[in-house]
């Protein structure tokens, strides 16, 4: 080997010097091409759509996004925490229940500014852009659209005879069926999770009679005898064996995976019509989807609502950027088919269009199912209060402690409705 | 002496007082500066902070506003929630501290006794206090005690019985979490193998010569002269359980139930900031706790005089 002159060594140094000049001056030049955050809330099939889209869009515009998700619980906080913190992500995965409380604080873009370019919706129903409309002004485009929706496991049912479910069955049809169910493998295996605890169970039951959950003031809309109501309903069917103990339902702590029919303990589990993806995802049975069981001379209670909406913050420093990756994910035919039906059926018809000749069996499902559903939908109830986070906890509690029978219904129903009434004279 | 002189001839030439000793001791606050900036901005500023919005109604998106002590009213006269936390702390408490100590310190004794592979088997027995306060553990324990878990089926095994679901069960949910905390016995397990370290050997030979049996032993040689060691176990203990956490809230998923019995102090007043986003009320809580540490510890302290002999004790 020969040695080193003082010339060649001067030269490697140089050039070693020179390879870091080199890398910073590229990561520079990428620092000041646009750099996005996009945060929503998800599972893994979500978020594996989510990013083949997000990418697909960096590809094709140079735009770096940085994706981030979280379960529906940890995401408000986390959201709740950088918007405060003045560190909110460039787009927003929006909720009907929030956008009201976001957009009033003014912490979201109102899109009629990047609209109708680059945002252009002029293929969304107008039920589909109006919901995401905070007095007069719009603040979030719909990515999909669900109804709420029972999940049941086929083949348990074939098991008591009930080949195809109709969909005017009844509270009376929906106890008789649980209830043979349970009968086939007794005490591991029950018809029904136990629905007393959701509020949007609660919420649907008060739709069937023509009530709302809250008044468009904001205020408690439901009456104690209501709550009893709702409560005997559901401890009736507990007592009778069709609906799994409170021990089952203590540990439903409102993943997909926590639900009854996800782990095994029932054949039935009410949830969202868009969820039935995620459901089926880890399910080896075979899953589908009906209404809720109807009151008889009510009305179908189910409504069509924004399952999830993308917002721009108000202190994005690229509206028009961001505008164009939700043009991108809502009309794109690429965004499009890479998000599918997984957020609910799209808003637009052009898009709803684009994928029905792909769709797989459970797509169909969902798609058949929301349009059955909107031919009897009731309206779009007012958006919830602020507080009523804290009330679907409540209803969790309450119900649960009635479950446990550590509160009869009676004391159970007089301390929901109190408590529910004190949480919203402070919120 | 010559040295004296002309330090004092510094300082009064320097002007006297503080700007003189800054001026003498800048090296050593430069050294001392990464620290200290360290803990005004990230420690003593935040709790200031924190004092100052458990007077205000405070839910991030608006700013503070002053309500007196309306906060620590409210939770005095009119949040059962708040008082379920301080029962279901206070009951964890009362098991998981003494039980973790006369664990540790079992496992101690024995392992004092054994010289061949005390130290792997040290390590080993350590292990769960490593792993123990982690997620997956938590995610574990869930699955243990679940009403089809491993607990249950290995009790049907052997026994023939049908256990409950212990974790989702109001009545036992807690003691899950006791025996998790239990089973961390690690750290004070290596403070009382310290401690037995320190015994003089000779005590125990003349005890022996005298007849004293094992257990008279331990009870008249070991516990007297451990006391400190026990004391300061104790302590470390009740603080740490005070702030217990992330057990309670991975396996209640956040809610502290079933039916808030595992509704811990941290877990409510997390659920009150995070949640609910009431952080002037979380702040209140945050304090309440702090004094009610203090004072389990002042306590301790006091008491600690009646029971606690130091070697070099003149009493």
């Amino acid at each position: 080997m020969s040695s080193l002159t003082r010339r060649q060594f001067a030269g490697g140094c140089a050039a070693l010097l020179a390879a870091p000049a080199s890398l910073v001056t590229s990561r520079a030049a990428l620092a000041q091409a646009t750099r996005l955050r996009c945060f929503w809330w998800g599972n893994p099939e979500r978020d594996k759509r989510t990013k083949t889209a997000l990418d697909a869009y960096s590809q094709k515009a140079g735009t770096q996004i940085a994706a981030e998700s979280l379960g529906w619980g940890d995401y408000w906080t986390k959201l709740g925490t950088q918007t405060a913190g003045g560190n909110a992500p460039d787009l927003i995965q929006m909720d009907y229940r929030y956008i009201f409380e976001y957009a009033r604080r003014d912490t979201l873009l109102a899109l009629e500014k990047v609209m109708p370019s680059p945002l252009n919706l002029k293929d969304f129903s107008e039920g589909a852009r109006e919901c995401g409309k905070v007095d007069g002004k719009l603040y979030g485009v719909t990515l999909g659209t669900n109804s709420k929706a029972m999940v049941y496991d086929t083949a348990m049912f074939e098991k008591v005879g009930v080949k195809a479910l109709d969909p005017k069955w009844t509270w009376d049809d929906m106890a008789r069926i649980a209830g043979e169910i349970s009968k086939i493998n007794p005490g591991k295996y029950w018809g029904s999770g136990d629905n007393s605890r959701w509020e949007q169970g609660f919420e649907h039951w008060l739709n069937q009679r023509g009530k709302l959950l809250y008044t468009p003031e904001g205020k408690a809309a439901f009456t104690r005898d209501d709550v009893t109501e709702w409560f005997s309903l559901w401890d009736k069917l507990r007592k009778s064996g069709a609906v799994a103990p409170a021990e089952v339902a203590a540990t439903n702590t409102g993943g997909i995976d926590q639900y009854e029919i996800s782990r095994g303990t029932a054949a039935m589990s009410f949830a969202n019509s868009n969820q039935v993806v995620a459901f089926q995802n880890i399910n080896k049975s075979k899953l589908a989807i009906s209404v809720f069981p109807n009151e008889p001379g009510g009305s179908s209670g189910h409504y069509i609502k924004p399952a999830m909406m993308m917002s721009v913050s108000s202190r994005t420093k690229a509206p028009e950027e961001a505008a164009k990756v939700i043009e991108f994910l809502v009309n794109d035919p690429e965004g499009v088919k890479a998000l599918g039906i997984e957020r609910g059926v799209p808003g637009s018809s052009a898009a709803q269009a684009l994928l029905a000749p792909d769709l797989d069996d459970l797509g169909k499902m969902q798609v058949e199912y929301v349009s059955a559903v909107s031919k009897v939908a009731i309206k779009l109830p007012p958006p919830p209060p602020k507080g009523a986070g804290e009330i679907e906890k409540l209803l969790l509690r309450v119900a649960d402690t009635v479950a446990f029978g550590r509160a009869s219904v009676k004391d159970g129903a007089q301390q929901f409705h109190s408590e529910a009434e004190s949480i919203l004279a402070r919120a | 002496m010559t040295t004296l002189a002309r330090e004092d001839r510094a300082t009064v030439a320097e002007g006297s007082g503080f700007s003189a000793k800054l001026r003498r001791n800048w090296a050593g606050y430069l050294f001392l500066a990464p620290w200290l900036i360290g803990f005004l901005c990230f420690t003593l500023g935040p709790v200031l902070v924190s004092l100052y919005l458990s007077f205000t109604k405070f839910d991030l998106l608006r700013p503070p506003q002053w309500i007196g002590t309306d906060n620590y009213v409210r939770m005095f006269t009119g949040d059962y929630r708040f008082f379920q936390a301080l029962r279901v702390t206070f009951t964890y408490l009362l098991f998981e501290v003494p039980l973790k100590l006369a664990f540790a310190l079992l496992i101690a004794v024995t392992l004092d006794k054994a010289v061949r592979g005390g130290g792997f088997y040290r390590a080993l027995l350590y292990l769960p206090s490593l792993l123990g306060g982690s997620v997956a553990i938590a995610v574990l324990w869930r699955q243990l005690f679940d009403g089809n878990g491993a607990v249950n089926r290995i009790a049907l095994e052997l026994f023939g019985i049908q256990g409950p679901s212990w974790i989702s069960n109001p009545d036992t949910a807690i003691y899950t979490l006791i025996i998790l905390a239990i089973w961390q016995f690690g750290s004070p397990m290596v403070i009382f193998l310290a401690g037995l370290r320190q015994i003089p050997q000779d005590l125990y030979e003349a005890a022996s010569i005298d007849g004293a049996s094992r257990l008279r032993q331990f009870r008249k040689i070991t516990l007297p002269l451990l006391a400190p060691v026990i004391f300061f176990n104790m302590v470390l203990q009740v603080i740490e359980g005070f702030k217990a956490f992330t057990p309670a809230f991975i396996i209640s998923g956040g809610t502290g139930g079933p039916v808030d019995s595992t509704l811990f102090y941290t877990l409510y007043l997390y659920q009150e900031a995070f949640a609910y986003f009431r952080m002037g009320y979380a702040s209140a809580l945050a304090w309440v706790l702090l004094i009610v540490i203090a004072a389990f510890t002042a306590v301790s302290f006091v008491t600690s005089k009646y029971w606690v002999y130091y070697e070099d004790d003149q009493r």
